[in-house]
């Protein structure tokens, strides 16, 4: 039924065991990616851009390798898995649905509690597929 | 095989990188042979090459490494000893089929091995690899690389920008601002108005003598530089304009009660209204509701269906402004482009296209056009007279020439369905959307009549109404009220344009503009067409350069500056007599609305699409993509409103 799964990682990955269980059940591909939280605040003042470049890039540098030892666990547990090229906010999330035509969305809510438990609102009526939200453990 | 490390302090990034392998391939099969090729350079490392193959071929087996963007990351634990993980970079120059996840080819290769006990290694270099291919800037210059010397050095070398490179844009405002004052010291006291009985009159004379030269000076080095400000910092255009009234103020140039006065408040009020009222309308339904229903009726052809986009874009942004109007239309648009899987690229275009000509057909289509109404008096009818025929004729062949130029995308048969487009709309607010925005337009077009007949001051029913709207709304909407305002105004463009309008007309003020305006016309005497047009021809030689002036600056800079910097001297030359100069509010009207079709940053509609457009297809709209059909459509549009001011001259006050 869910033949492509896009699995959107959470920082603890609290719910890998979860969606492992169902990917084996619906012998679905597993899809990762990640997201970067969005601070409702700007950064403060004395934080300059060099430091914020440097801030992001060790976020998304630990997001890919929390990504990648995700997908060895996977692929250690028999089920497949791939791994997407592109890492964005959380208004990204249509477009990487679009792009790797998954369907089915799994989002864990400790994402969107990065993300001030806000989500964009164009996001939920024009998503290709359904999107499961998925409580840490 | 060369190699270059890079250094590293963060615990999370790998030991240093080291490609053990670079290959630039012209043309390769599968998958299969690039895992052929690669191990046979590998085994000098004491790599197994049929265990390296299998390995990798059992990988893809459990889930394709094409991770898209044209690149893979194939890689496996292999069985045996390596000293570390061995890393190969390989591209193919025509791509080869890789049942990655976006369904594209794949160019870009890089494959990891490792044994074991380089698991942790193997999973840090990995990562750091999706990490630096996950760039759009890195992929564009790694398939651009012209040798493996340069791959290597793309994907290794990353040299930090010095002090210079960094502070680039700084140094050439801070350049540019001193440069302008040093000139302005020179030419503006030997740029002296004629003692003629219009100067005298008006009082400009006092403009030739101190202290107003260095004034001049003065004021166009500071307007100056936040106009190169906003084009190189445009987040922080509040600031740059904050910045110059400051600085304005602390220099004497001009006093708080003028600063306040040139922020043409009633302009502002009147922009903050509608845009809160437009964003209510938009929530409620109105305008997608009116674009499907139409939509809904016109059939399934591509070609009808864009005619229909483009109609509504002129029509919608004319009406509600080009921000709602480009926000309906290519929201339906990318609807359509995914549904029928085409590329939405035509449809950006065309739409944008549309969007920016029909911002000039009436008043409340673009900032500019309000600005124009309150700065030069001109009511609704005024630009139903002017501007709307105008702006019609040029839609039209905007359309055509839409449909022309996209004719190649437009003949794919690929069923459409636009009667799967869905609108989730409360038929009763719908209801009262569509008559307070009837209401509101109503009382707009008859603001000039209304205020003749009830003796009250010019301008005064074009600001109430939207304000009343807007009030009424906030009490219909009781709690959601608060959060239409904080949210459906754009606060941020709104002080911007409060500061901006204050320096431009600070211009007007010092005095630069009356000799701007002087100058324009000695320019104009001399124009060959002057003579052609004879009793209107420095009219006409003004009007052209006006027109394409604010044209073709407002492609590479916000419109609303260049307006707002002009429309001193266009007031400047009406006062001064020259015959028939109210035809120049619409040269620059229709030059800063349809210049911003020149480029992708020529308005707020192309910045708004381009973003939903980016943020839909995850992919970049090229300067290139832009500027072919952007300049044709900017030319032809600009010239036939050339002809048609042109031959209006007579007919102008």
């Amino acid at each position: 039924m869910f033949e492509r799964i896009l699995y959107i990682i959470s920082e603890k990955q609290e719910e890998k065991h979860t969606v492992m269980e169902f990917a084996r059940r619906h012998q679905s591909t597993v899809l990762l990616t990640a997201v970067s939280p969005v601070s409702p605040c700007p950064p403060p003042l004395q934080e300059g851009e060099t430091r914020q470049a440097v801030r992001q890039e060790e976020h998304e540098r630990r997001c890919w390798q929390d990504i990648y030892r995700l997908e060895d666990e996977f692929k250690k547990s028999g089920i497949k898995s791939s791994v997407v090229a592109q890492l964005g906010t959380i208004d990204n999330i249509r477009f990487l649905a679009n792009s790797t035509h998954c369907d089915l969305i799994i989002l864990p809510t400790s994402v969107l509690a990065e993300h001030d438990y806000r989500l964009p609102e164009e996001l939920l009526p024009n998503l290709p597929c359904p999107i499961f939200f998925l409580p840490g453990s | 095989m060369k190699g270059r490390q890079i250094g590293s302090n963060s615990e999370n990034k790998p030991s240093p990188l080291k490609l053990d392998i670079v290959l630039d391939l012209d043309y390769i099969s599968s998958p299969k042979e690039v895992f052929a090729i690669v191990a046979g350079q590998l085994a000098q490392f004491g790599v197994k090459e049929e265990v390296m193959v299998k390995a990798l071929m059992e990988r893809e087996r459990a889930g394709s490494t094409g991770v898209g963007h044209s690149i893979a990351l194939p890689h496996a634990i292999i069985p045996g000893e390596l000293p570390r993980p061995l890393i190969a970079f390989i591209r193919v120059r025509k791509g080869v089929e890789w049942q990655a996840i976006d369904g594209q080819p794949v160019k870009l290769i890089c494959l990891i091995v490792a044994s074991e006990r380089n698991r942790p290694e193997y999973l840090k270099l990995l990562a750091e690899m999706a990490h630096r291919l996950a760039r759009d800037h890195v992929r564009a210059r790694l398939i651009k690389a012209r040798s493996t010397d340069e791959i290597m050095a793309v994907l290794t070398h990353r040299p930090a920008p010095g002090f210079f490179t960094t502070y680039r844009n700084f140094f050439i405002i801070a350049t540019a601002i001193v440069a302008v004052y040093i000139l302005g010291r020179f030419l503006f006291p030997a740029l002296k108005l004629p003692p003629i009985e219009v100067y005298e009159k008006l009082g400009y004379i006092k403009f030739n003598s101190a202290p107003w030269p260095s004034r001049e000076a003065l004021t166009t080095a500071i307007f100056l530089g936040m106009i190169l400000g906003t084009l190189f910092f445009w987040r922080y255009r509040v600031a740059l304009a904050a910045t110059s009234i400051s600085l304005l103020l602390l220099l004497r140039v001009m006093d708080i009660e003028s600063a306040v006065e040139y922020m043409s408040i009633p302009t502002v009020i009147f922009i903050m209204a509608m845009m809160a009222l437009i964003k209510w309308l938009e929530n409620v339904g109105v305008f997608r509701v009116i674009v499907v229903s139409a939509a809904q009726r016109v059939g399934n052809s591509p070609g009808v269906m864009l005619l229909v986009l483009m109609l509504f874009s002129i029509v919608l942004s004319g009406f509600a402004g080009e921000v709602s109007g480009i926000l309906v239309t290519f929201g339906l648009a990318l609807e359509l482009a995914r549904r029928t899987r085409v590329s939405p690229l035509p449809y950006l275009l065309a739409l944008v296209f549309a969007t920016n000509v029909g911002s000039a057909l009436t008043l409340v289509g673009n900032p500019i056009g309000v600005y124009i109404a309150f700065a030069g008096g001109l009511t609704f009818e005024n630009f139903s007279r002017w501007a709307t025929p105008v702006s019609f004729v040029a839609g039209i062949v905007t359309i055509i020439l839409g449909l022309i130029l996209f004719r190649r995308h437009l003949r794919r048969p690929a069923p459409l369905s636009p009667a799967t487009f869905t609108v989730e709309a409360n038929p009763q607010e719908l209801r009262l959307g569509i008559a307070v925005f009837l209401a509101v337009i109503a009382l707009i077009v008859l603001h000039a009549r209304l205020e003749n007949w009830l003796h009250i001051g010019e301008g005064t029913v074009l600001v109430a109404t939207p304000l009343a709207a807007l009030a009424f709304v906030i009490f219909i909407e009781q709690e959601r009220g608060k959060l239409l305002i904080e949210r459906g105004i754009d606060w941020w463009t709104i002080l911007f344009f409060m500061f901006l309008f204050a320096n431009a007309a600070c211009l007007e003020h010092t005095g630069v503009t009356t000799k701007l305006g002087y100058l324009l016309l000695r320019v104009a005497e001399k124009l060959p067409i002057t003579r052609w047009l004879g009793q209107s021809g420095l009219t006409g030689s003004s009007l052209i350069l006006m027109l394409w002036f604010s044209g073709t600056a407002s492609g590479f800079v916000d419109n609303m500056p260049i307006v707002a910097a002009l429309v001193p001297i266009v007031k400047t030359l009406i006062q001064i007599g020259l015959p028939h100069a109210s035809i120049l509010w619409w040269s620059l009207l229709i030059g800063g609305c349809y210049g911003g079709n020149l480029t992708m940053i020529g308005s707020s509609a192309n910045l708004v699409a381009i973003g939903a457009y980016e943020k839909a297809t995850g992919q970049v709209v090229r300067f290139s993509d832009w500027i072919a059909t952007g300049a044709i459509i900017t030319f032809v549009t600009m010239a036939i409103a050339t002809i048609l001011l042109i031959l209006q001259i007579p007919l102008a006050r």
